[in-house]
Protein backbone atom coordinates (compact mmCIF):
# COMPACT_ATOMS: atom_id res chain seq x y z
CA UNK A 1 0.00 0.00 0.00
CA UNK A 2 1.30 3.65 -0.50
CA UNK A 3 1.92 5.95 1.50
CA UNK A 4 -0.82 8.85 2.21
CA UNK A 5 -0.78 11.87 0.04
CA UNK A 6 -3.41 14.66 -0.10
CA UNK A 7 -4.35 17.48 -1.44
CA UNK A 8 -6.11 20.73 -0.68
CA UNK A 9 -7.37 23.67 -2.42
CA UNK A 10 -8.96 27.05 -0.42
CA UNK A 11 -11.10 28.78 -3.29
CA UNK A 12 -10.14 32.80 -2.14
CA UNK A 13 -13.74 33.98 -3.54
CA UNK A 14 -15.84 31.37 -1.41
CA UNK A 15 -13.65 31.01 1.54
CA UNK A 16 -14.30 27.38 1.00
CA UNK A 17 -11.74 24.36 1.50
CA UNK A 18 -11.96 21.18 -0.44
CA UNK A 19 -9.78 17.92 0.05
CA UNK A 20 -9.00 14.80 -1.63
CA UNK A 21 -9.26 11.72 0.06
CA UNK A 22 -5.68 10.91 1.65
CA UNK A 23 -6.32 14.29 3.65
CA UNK A 24 -9.71 12.61 5.02
CA UNK A 25 -7.66 9.35 5.50
CA UNK A 26 -4.97 10.81 7.20
CA UNK A 27 -7.29 12.88 9.48
CA UNK A 28 -8.78 9.58 9.96
CA UNK A 29 -12.03 10.33 9.01
CA UNK A 30 -13.98 9.14 5.98
CA UNK A 31 -13.94 10.49 2.95
CA UNK A 32 -16.41 12.87 1.77
CA UNK A 33 -17.48 15.32 -0.95
CA UNK A 34 -17.75 18.88 -0.37
CA UNK A 35 -16.75 21.44 1.45
CA UNK A 36 -15.14 20.97 4.17
CA UNK A 37 -15.43 22.48 8.29
CA UNK A 38 -11.91 24.47 8.15
CA UNK A 39 -12.44 25.51 11.75
CA UNK A 40 -13.06 22.01 12.86
CA UNK A 41 -10.11 20.86 10.67
CA UNK A 42 -7.75 23.71 12.27
CA UNK A 43 -9.23 22.44 16.09
CA UNK A 44 -7.86 19.06 15.04
CA UNK A 45 -4.09 20.37 15.57
CA UNK A 46 -2.51 20.74 19.16
CA UNK A 47 -3.32 24.07 20.34
CA UNK A 48 -0.13 25.69 20.33
CA UNK A 49 0.25 24.53 16.45
CA UNK A 50 -3.42 25.61 15.50
CA UNK A 51 -2.61 29.53 15.58
CA UNK A 52 0.26 28.87 13.62
CA UNK A 53 -1.23 27.21 10.90
CA UNK A 54 -4.08 29.60 10.72
CA UNK A 55 -1.91 32.22 10.30
CA UNK A 56 0.25 30.55 7.97
CA UNK A 57 -3.13 30.20 5.42
CA UNK A 58 -3.75 33.66 6.31
CA UNK A 59 -0.64 35.22 5.64
CA UNK A 60 -0.56 33.29 2.29
CA UNK A 61 -4.16 34.70 1.14
CA UNK A 62 -2.50 38.39 2.12
CA UNK A 63 0.71 38.30 0.78
CA UNK A 64 0.61 35.38 -1.76
CA UNK A 65 3.94 33.67 -0.17
CA UNK A 66 4.05 29.71 0.01
CA UNK A 67 4.66 27.52 3.22
CA UNK A 68 5.34 24.50 4.70
CA UNK A 69 4.89 23.11 8.24
CA UNK A 70 5.32 20.04 10.29
CA UNK A 71 2.86 20.17 13.11
CA UNK A 72 1.09 17.82 15.75
CA UNK A 73 -2.56 16.92 14.20
CA UNK A 74 -5.01 14.42 16.88
CA UNK A 75 -4.62 11.37 16.39
CA UNK A 76 -7.79 9.54 17.44
CA UNK A 77 -6.84 8.56 21.27
CA UNK A 78 -3.29 8.24 20.37
CA UNK A 79 -2.18 11.86 21.54
CA UNK A 80 -0.72 13.40 18.36
CA UNK A 81 1.03 12.41 15.14
CA UNK A 82 2.97 14.79 12.70
CA UNK A 83 1.59 16.27 9.61
CA UNK A 84 3.44 17.50 6.92
CA UNK A 85 1.76 20.15 4.58
CA UNK A 86 2.43 23.17 1.86
CA UNK A 87 0.77 25.32 0.23
CA UNK A 88 1.18 28.14 -2.31
CA UNK A 89 -0.61 30.70 -3.92
CA UNK A 90 -2.39 30.40 -7.45
CA UNK A 91 -4.47 31.84 -10.07
CA UNK A 92 -6.30 29.55 -12.25
CA UNK A 93 -6.82 29.50 -16.04
CA UNK A 94 -9.78 31.45 -15.59
CA UNK A 95 -8.51 34.37 -13.19
CA UNK A 96 -9.85 33.46 -9.87
CA UNK A 97 -7.47 33.02 -7.03
CA UNK A 98 -6.59 29.63 -4.68
CA UNK A 99 -4.52 27.91 -2.62
CA UNK A 100 -3.24 24.49 -3.16
CA UNK A 101 -1.09 22.44 -1.75
CA UNK A 102 -0.16 18.92 0.00
CA UNK A 103 -0.73 17.08 3.42
CA UNK A 104 0.87 13.75 4.37
CA UNK A 105 2.17 12.15 7.27
CA UNK A 106 5.57 13.55 7.82
CA UNK A 107 7.81 10.68 7.70
CA UNK A 108 11.84 9.84 7.82
CA UNK A 109 12.69 9.78 4.13
CA UNK A 110 13.69 6.47 3.11
CA UNK A 111 15.28 5.53 -0.09
CA UNK A 112 12.85 3.11 -1.44
CA UNK A 113 10.99 2.13 -4.57
CA UNK A 114 7.17 0.98 -4.99
CA UNK A 115 5.34 -0.20 -8.01
CA UNK A 116 1.58 -1.22 -8.68
CA UNK A 117 2.29 -4.75 -9.78
CA UNK B 1 7.29 21.99 15.08
CA UNK B 2 8.20 23.49 12.35
CA UNK B 3 7.39 25.68 9.83
CA UNK B 4 8.77 28.43 7.28
CA UNK B 5 7.06 30.50 5.32
CA UNK B 6 8.22 33.31 2.77
CA UNK B 7 5.42 35.47 4.24
CA UNK B 8 5.61 38.61 6.08
CA UNK B 9 3.81 40.02 8.51
CA UNK B 10 1.58 43.02 10.29
CA UNK B 11 3.24 44.50 13.55
CA UNK B 12 6.63 42.84 12.48
CA UNK B 13 8.31 45.55 10.55
CA UNK B 14 10.66 46.57 13.77
CA UNK B 15 12.37 43.65 13.19
CA UNK B 16 12.73 43.67 9.67
CA UNK B 17 16.31 44.95 9.91
CA UNK B 18 18.46 43.70 12.48
CA UNK B 19 20.99 46.58 13.94
CA UNK B 20 24.06 45.06 15.76
CA UNK B 21 23.80 47.04 18.18
CA UNK B 22 22.27 47.66 21.73
CA UNK B 23 19.47 49.95 19.97
CA UNK B 24 18.83 47.20 17.45
CA UNK B 25 18.53 44.97 20.30
CA UNK B 26 16.10 46.41 22.01
CA UNK B 27 13.95 46.88 18.09
CA UNK B 28 13.87 42.97 18.77
CA UNK B 29 12.89 42.41 22.10
CA UNK B 30 10.20 45.52 21.74
CA UNK B 31 8.87 42.94 18.50
CA UNK B 32 9.45 39.93 20.72
CA UNK B 33 6.83 41.89 23.19
CA UNK B 34 4.19 42.68 20.65
CA UNK B 35 4.50 39.40 19.19
CA UNK B 36 0.97 37.15 19.31
CA UNK B 37 1.51 33.80 18.25
CA UNK B 38 4.75 31.20 17.77
CA UNK B 39 4.83 31.90 14.40
CA UNK B 40 5.77 35.75 14.73
CA UNK B 41 8.43 34.54 17.06
CA UNK B 42 10.08 32.13 14.55
CA UNK B 43 10.13 34.55 12.28
CA UNK B 44 12.22 36.77 14.59
CA UNK B 45 14.26 34.07 15.89
CA UNK B 46 15.52 33.23 12.36
CA UNK B 47 16.28 36.71 11.59
CA UNK B 48 18.30 36.89 14.17
CA UNK B 49 20.18 33.16 14.10
CA UNK B 50 20.94 34.11 10.28
CA UNK B 51 22.13 37.78 11.06
CA UNK B 52 24.17 36.07 13.61
CA UNK B 53 25.97 33.91 11.49
CA UNK B 54 24.40 30.70 12.64
CA UNK B 55 22.23 28.60 10.89
CA UNK B 56 19.47 26.95 13.13
CA UNK B 57 18.10 28.08 16.27
CA UNK B 58 15.91 25.92 18.63
CA UNK B 59 14.11 27.01 21.77
CA UNK B 60 13.15 23.77 24.40
CA UNK B 61 11.81 23.42 27.48
CA UNK B 62 13.84 22.01 29.71
CA UNK B 63 12.41 18.26 30.08
CA UNK B 64 10.36 16.38 33.00
CA UNK B 65 10.90 13.12 33.43
CA UNK B 66 7.85 11.85 31.37
CA UNK B 67 9.55 14.23 28.15
CA UNK B 68 10.91 11.26 26.22
CA UNK B 69 11.98 12.88 22.97
CA UNK B 70 13.23 16.47 21.78
CA UNK B 71 9.75 16.62 19.88
CA UNK B 72 8.06 16.84 23.27
CA UNK B 73 10.25 19.88 24.81
CA UNK B 74 10.78 21.80 21.53
CA UNK B 75 9.14 25.15 21.82
CA UNK B 76 9.92 26.08 18.44
CA UNK B 77 12.94 25.71 16.40
CA UNK B 78 14.05 26.08 12.64
CA UNK B 79 16.01 22.40 13.02
CA UNK B 80 14.64 20.68 9.93
CA UNK B 81 11.89 18.04 10.33
CA UNK B 82 14.34 15.27 9.65
CA UNK B 83 16.60 15.56 12.05
CA UNK B 84 14.56 16.40 14.62
CA UNK B 85 13.01 13.15 13.52
CA UNK B 86 16.56 11.07 13.43
CA UNK B 87 17.65 12.91 16.77
CA UNK B 88 14.96 11.08 18.21
CA UNK B 89 15.07 7.84 16.53
CA UNK B 90 18.05 7.54 17.92
CA UNK B 91 17.29 7.98 21.19
CA UNK B 92 19.88 11.29 22.06
CA UNK B 93 18.07 13.11 24.40
CA UNK B 94 18.43 10.52 27.21
CA UNK B 95 21.95 11.26 27.40
CA UNK B 96 22.01 14.98 26.00
CA UNK B 97 25.19 16.74 27.55
CA UNK B 98 23.50 19.91 26.37
CA UNK B 99 20.33 18.98 28.11
CA UNK B 100 22.80 18.21 31.76
CA UNK B 101 24.72 21.42 31.12
CA UNK B 102 21.59 23.27 30.77
CA UNK B 103 20.25 21.95 33.87
CA UNK B 104 23.12 21.86 35.84
CA UNK B 105 24.25 25.88 35.54
CA UNK B 106 22.54 29.14 34.26
CA UNK B 107 25.61 30.26 32.42
CA UNK B 108 25.72 29.82 28.33
CA UNK B 109 27.22 27.61 27.12
CA UNK B 110 29.44 27.43 23.89
CA UNK B 111 30.22 24.36 22.81
CA UNK B 112 31.60 22.75 20.14
CA UNK B 113 30.17 19.12 18.54
CA UNK B 114 33.59 16.90 18.89
CA UNK B 115 34.18 18.17 22.47
CA UNK B 116 30.75 18.22 24.53
CA UNK B 117 29.78 15.00 22.34
CA UNK B 118 33.05 12.79 23.76
CA UNK B 119 31.84 11.23 26.67
CA UNK B 120 27.84 11.07 26.33
CA UNK B 121 27.70 7.74 28.11
CA UNK B 122 25.47 6.27 25.61
CA UNK B 123 28.28 5.43 23.13
CA UNK B 124 26.60 6.81 20.50
CA UNK B 125 29.12 9.85 19.41
CA UNK B 126 30.15 8.42 16.30
CA UNK B 127 26.67 8.63 15.13
CA UNK B 128 25.95 12.01 16.74
CA UNK B 129 28.82 13.67 15.14
CA UNK B 130 27.65 11.94 11.92
CA UNK B 131 23.98 13.22 11.90
CA UNK B 132 24.85 16.84 13.24
CA UNK B 133 27.93 16.56 10.50
CA UNK B 134 24.96 16.28 7.74
CA UNK B 135 23.58 19.53 8.56
CA UNK B 136 26.33 21.53 8.68
CA UNK B 137 26.38 21.82 12.75
CA UNK B 138 29.57 21.69 14.31
CA UNK B 139 29.37 24.37 17.36
CA UNK B 140 26.98 27.16 18.55
CA UNK B 141 25.62 28.38 21.64
CA UNK B 142 22.82 27.79 24.42
CA UNK B 143 21.31 30.01 26.83
CA UNK B 144 19.63 29.04 29.96
CA UNK B 145 16.39 30.56 30.25
CA UNK B 146 13.03 30.98 32.20
CA UNK B 147 9.93 32.69 32.65
CA UNK B 148 7.85 34.55 35.33
CA UNK B 149 6.63 31.07 36.26
CA UNK B 150 9.23 29.27 37.12
CA UNK B 151 9.52 27.49 33.64
CA UNK B 152 13.37 26.80 32.88
CA UNK B 153 14.29 26.28 28.99
CA UNK B 154 17.16 26.92 26.35
CA UNK B 155 17.19 28.71 23.45
CA UNK B 156 20.38 27.24 21.42
CA UNK B 157 22.18 28.74 18.41
CA UNK B 158 24.15 26.36 15.99
CA UNK B 159 25.92 26.57 13.14
CA UNK B 160 29.74 26.76 11.85
CA UNK B 161 30.80 30.14 12.61
CA UNK B 162 33.56 31.55 15.52
CA UNK B 163 32.86 31.41 18.93
CA UNK B 164 30.85 34.25 20.42
CA UNK B 165 32.48 36.44 22.11
CA UNK B 166 31.84 38.13 25.75
CA UNK B 167 29.78 41.37 24.36
CA UNK B 168 28.06 39.06 21.96
CA UNK B 169 26.87 36.23 24.94
CA UNK B 170 25.29 39.18 26.72
CA UNK B 171 23.23 40.53 24.31
CA UNK B 172 22.08 37.85 22.81
CA UNK B 173 21.02 35.80 26.15
CA UNK B 174 19.08 39.59 27.09
CA UNK B 175 17.34 38.48 23.66
CA UNK B 176 17.14 34.37 24.07
CA UNK B 177 15.22 35.63 28.14
CA UNK B 178 13.12 38.16 26.13
CA UNK B 179 12.31 35.22 23.34
CA UNK B 180 10.87 32.20 25.61
CA UNK B 181 9.55 34.59 27.94
CA UNK B 182 7.25 35.79 25.55
CA UNK B 183 6.69 31.95 24.10
CA UNK B 184 5.50 30.65 27.18
CA UNK B 185 3.31 33.28 27.88
CA UNK B 186 1.28 33.83 24.90
CA UNK B 187 -2.10 33.48 25.06
CA UNK B 188 -4.94 34.02 22.46
CA UNK B 189 -4.94 37.73 21.80
CA UNK B 190 -9.01 38.22 21.63
CA UNK B 191 -9.50 40.63 18.48
CA UNK B 192 -11.09 44.01 19.40
CA UNK B 193 -12.39 43.56 15.78
CA UNK B 194 -15.12 41.22 17.06
CA UNK B 195 -16.85 44.25 18.49
CA UNK B 196 -17.44 46.33 15.26
CA UNK B 197 -18.50 43.65 13.54
CA UNK B 198 -22.68 42.92 12.95
CA UNK B 199 -24.19 40.09 14.66
CA UNK B 200 -25.27 39.16 10.79
CA UNK B 201 -21.95 39.58 9.91
CA UNK B 202 -20.36 37.30 12.93
CA UNK B 203 -22.59 34.94 12.01
CA UNK B 204 -21.95 34.54 7.97
CA UNK B 205 -18.14 34.46 8.72
CA UNK B 206 -19.01 31.85 11.34
CA UNK B 207 -21.05 29.14 8.67
CA UNK B 208 -17.94 29.95 5.66
CA UNK B 209 -15.49 28.73 8.42
CA UNK B 210 -17.97 25.55 8.41
CA UNK B 211 -17.72 24.90 5.29
CA UNK B 212 -21.02 26.44 4.41
CA UNK B 213 -21.43 27.67 1.27
CA UNK B 214 -22.83 31.17 0.56
CA UNK B 215 -26.40 29.74 -0.76
CA UNK B 216 -26.54 27.22 2.34
CA UNK B 217 -25.51 30.32 4.75
CA UNK B 218 -28.71 32.28 3.12
CA UNK B 219 -30.91 29.46 4.10
CA UNK B 220 -29.25 28.69 7.60
CA UNK B 221 -29.95 32.13 8.39
CA UNK B 222 -33.22 32.93 6.30
CA UNK B 223 -31.40 35.69 4.20
CA UNK B 224 -31.10 36.00 0.92
CA UNK B 225 -27.43 35.13 -1.07
CA UNK B 226 -26.92 38.66 -2.29
CA UNK B 227 -27.75 39.30 1.34
CA UNK B 228 -25.09 36.89 2.68
CA UNK B 229 -22.13 38.32 -0.17
CA UNK B 230 -22.84 41.69 1.15
CA UNK B 231 -21.70 40.91 4.79
CA UNK B 232 -19.39 39.28 3.85
CA UNK B 233 -17.89 42.16 1.76
CA UNK B 234 -18.64 44.68 4.92
CA UNK B 235 -16.65 41.99 7.23
CA UNK B 236 -13.67 42.22 4.43
CA UNK B 237 -14.13 45.95 4.51
CA UNK B 238 -13.46 46.40 8.26
CA UNK B 239 -10.94 43.72 9.23
CA UNK B 240 -9.10 44.63 6.19
CA UNK B 241 -9.05 41.64 4.16
CA UNK B 242 -8.77 41.00 0.30
CA UNK B 243 -11.57 38.48 0.16
CA UNK B 244 -13.65 35.86 1.56
CA UNK B 245 -10.60 33.14 2.57
CA UNK B 246 -8.68 35.97 4.33
CA UNK B 247 -11.86 37.13 5.72
CA UNK B 248 -12.37 33.46 7.53
CA UNK B 249 -8.36 32.66 8.33
CA UNK B 250 -7.89 36.25 9.78
CA UNK B 251 -11.28 35.33 11.89
CA UNK B 252 -10.17 31.99 12.81
CA UNK B 253 -7.03 33.01 13.90
CA UNK B 254 -8.10 35.65 16.28
CA UNK B 255 -10.80 33.63 17.68
CA UNK B 256 -13.87 34.99 16.39
CA UNK B 257 -15.41 31.93 14.75
CA UNK B 258 -16.76 29.36 17.42
CA UNK B 259 -18.07 26.42 16.97
CA UNK B 260 -16.56 22.56 17.12
CA UNK B 261 -18.33 20.84 14.38
CA UNK B 262 -17.22 17.75 12.62
CA UNK B 263 -15.23 18.48 9.57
Amino acid sequence: MFDQYGLWRLDCESGLVYWSRDVYLIHGLEPADGTVNLQAAIDRYHPEDAKIVSQMVEECVQYQRPFRFVLRLKHRDQGYKLVKSTGCYRETPEGKSELIGTFSEFALPIRSIATTE
Amino acid sequence: MFCDSQGRGPGLELASEYVSSVAGDQEIVDSLGHCETLYDIFRILKRLTISSGFKYFNMLRLPAASDATLNDISIITNWPPELIGAYDRMGLISHSPIIKAMQQSTKPLVWNLSDINSDRGDGKENEVLNLFGEYGIVNGVYFHTADANGQHGTLGLSGEREQPDHDELIRLSYIANHAFEQATSLVTVKSRNIDVLTQRERECIHWTANGKTSGEVAKILGISENTVNHHMASSAQKLETVNKAHTVAKAIRQGMVSGKGEI
